[in-house]
């Protein structure tokens, strides 16, 4: 059965972990366990989870702990969204000036 | 070494160390259409030039020098002017500010020696420096305040000295090791790595290096080193307006042009001459950085993208040298001074005219003096910020 969540994921021959959900910026976003943050947003097509110093949209560039462009916060922390697994019930805001 | 020794060419004057001292004092020399040659073992103003956080503050150097590190800040500031190209320098308010009374106390002693020298300083309440800086932490007792400190991108001053010594025709060996230096009456032989160089004078400016290069000449300056550390944050909007420091010297902080922010105060890491300045003690990064959150709490809030180090001369009656080397004609020497980078282009150009026997607008430093160490250097100094 078609499902939004899934078009950008790979077929459903893949085991994937139990269904959660988590909130981006008041946003509910379903995902699987196991999957980083940046990876699940993206997969809700979000790709926008901060701003620069300037003011302009920044989002997930590596996907590998190294661009620094997912930071987002988490229990007021910075977070690399690559770098974190998402857990029901997760809370995760954007990182940057307010705008 | 070539079995043949390539000859490099004859020179007028050779200048041994291509950082800020040896530029400053090769661009005047050079565009007053003296051969110069500029020996650099590595890329130009890549140690301790290059590596400094690049704060002006005169009223943080030794009184004898305010003068002389008043002129580097407006050097700095006016770059284009002089080097044909801009480093990169911010006007900035600099702020120095006590928490207790033994602090205040020895602020107001600096402020009022400092402005015997020259300097313009005021002392200001704790609640106006909040004003000015206002996301300083509250306890702030005292402050001075001066509206002579500022900021410039010292990471790029092999790059604008590169394009000013080339303009001005000067020879700049780069990548070229200079292994020793004969003095052969009247003529130097400069044997490197390269070739050989002839030169009528030579001038050694290497640094931390600089007491191995002066016993080629048969002197020895006795040289020191720290191996400062310093700490960058990443990138945030502005946080901090001014160029910051704590009066016990520990703590100095800025936030550069990209808004990252830029903190250090003397904190002590691993380095030696032969392997330069290469390990970071994580403890003196951990206290450098609990107290630049004890002065700007919000830098709680930031995460810290890179540190490093660099090796500072100094000599041990904390002054520099600048002048001729005793009793050996056509030699002289340039370094060792304090948070020298902010002084340097007035230092360089204070020994050119020396050099070119020109009247001299403020006094140079005796490397042949009678060097004692500086009565109460052996407590805090170690740890004294530049």
């Amino acid at each position: 059965m078609f499902n939004p969540k899934d078009t950008l994921r790979i077929g459903d021959k893949f085991q994937r972990g139990n269904a959660v959900e988590f909130v981006f910026n008041g946003i509910t976003v379903e995902a699987y366990e196991g999957e980083s943050i940046a990876t699940a947003l993206l997969a809700a097509n979000i790709v926008s989870t901060k701003f620069s110093v300037g003011g302009y949209p920044r989002g997930p560039v590596c996907f590998m702990g190294s661009c620094q462009e997912c930071v987002v916060r988490i229990n007021a922390r910075k977070m690399l969204a690559c770098q974190t697994k998402v857990a029901h019930g997760l809370v995760v805001e954007f990182d940057g000036p307010k705008i | 070494m070539h079995d043949e020794a390539e000859i490099l060419g004859q020179f007028d004057i050779a200048v041994v160390g291509g950082g800020v001292m040896g530029c400053s004092t090769a661009l005047p020399l050079a565009r007053a259409g003296h051969k110069v040659a500029l020996f650099e073992r590595r890329g130009l103003g890549l140690e301790a030039s290059g590596r400094n956080a690049g704060s002006l503050s005169p009223m943080i150097k030794k009184s004898e020098l305010v003068a002389h590190a008043i002129e580097g800040y407006r050097m700095w500031m006016s770059s284009k002017d002089w080097l044909g190209v801009d480093i990169g320098s911010h006007t900035k308010p600099g702020l120095i500010v006590a928490y207790n009374q033994m602090e205040a106390d020895a602020l107001d002693r600096l402020v009022t020696d400092r402005c015997a020298n020259g300097a313009q300083i005021e002392l200001i309440s704790g609640k106006k420096a909040t004003e000015i800086e206002p996301q300083l932490s509250s306890g702030v007792t005292l402050a001075a305040y001066s509206e002579v400190d500022g900021q410039a991108e010292s990471n790029r001053t092999g790059q604008v000295f590169n394009f000013a010594l080339n303009q001005a025709g000067a020879n700049v060996f780069g990548h070229c090791d200079v292994k020793h230096v004969v003095n052969n009456n009247g003529n130097y032989e400069i044997h490197t790595d390269r070739g050989i160089a002839y030169s009528n004078k030579i001038v050694l400016a290497g640094g931390a290096w600089l007491e191995g290069m002066t016993s080629w000449l048969g002197f020895s300056l006795p040289v020191q080193y720290k191996v400062n550390q310093m700490i960058v944050t990443e990138r945030t909007p502005e946080l901090v307006r001014t160029v910051l420091g704590v009066q016990n010297g520990l703590l100095t902080l800025k936030q550069a042009a990209n808004g990252t922010i830029v903190i250090g105060g003397g904190w002590q890491g691993h380095g030696d001459l032969e392997n330069g300045a290469w390990h970071v003690e994580p403890e003196a990064v951990v206290r450098n950085l609990q107290l630049a959150r004890f002065v700007i709490p919000q830098i709680k809030d930031l995460r810290v993208v890179r540190t490093w180090l660099g090796l500072e001369a100094v000599l041990p009656d904390y002054l520099p040298a600048v002048g001729a080397v005793p009793d050996v004609d056509g030699a002289y020497v340039i370094g060792c001074c304090r948070g020298g980078w902010a002084i340097g282009p007035c230092l360089g150009s204070l020994l050119a005219d020396f050099i070119l026997g020109r009247n001299l607008r403020l006094p140079i430093f005796d490397p042949g003096r009678k060097i004692n160490a500086e009565p109460f250097a052996a407590a805090g100094s170690a740890s004294k910020g530049m």
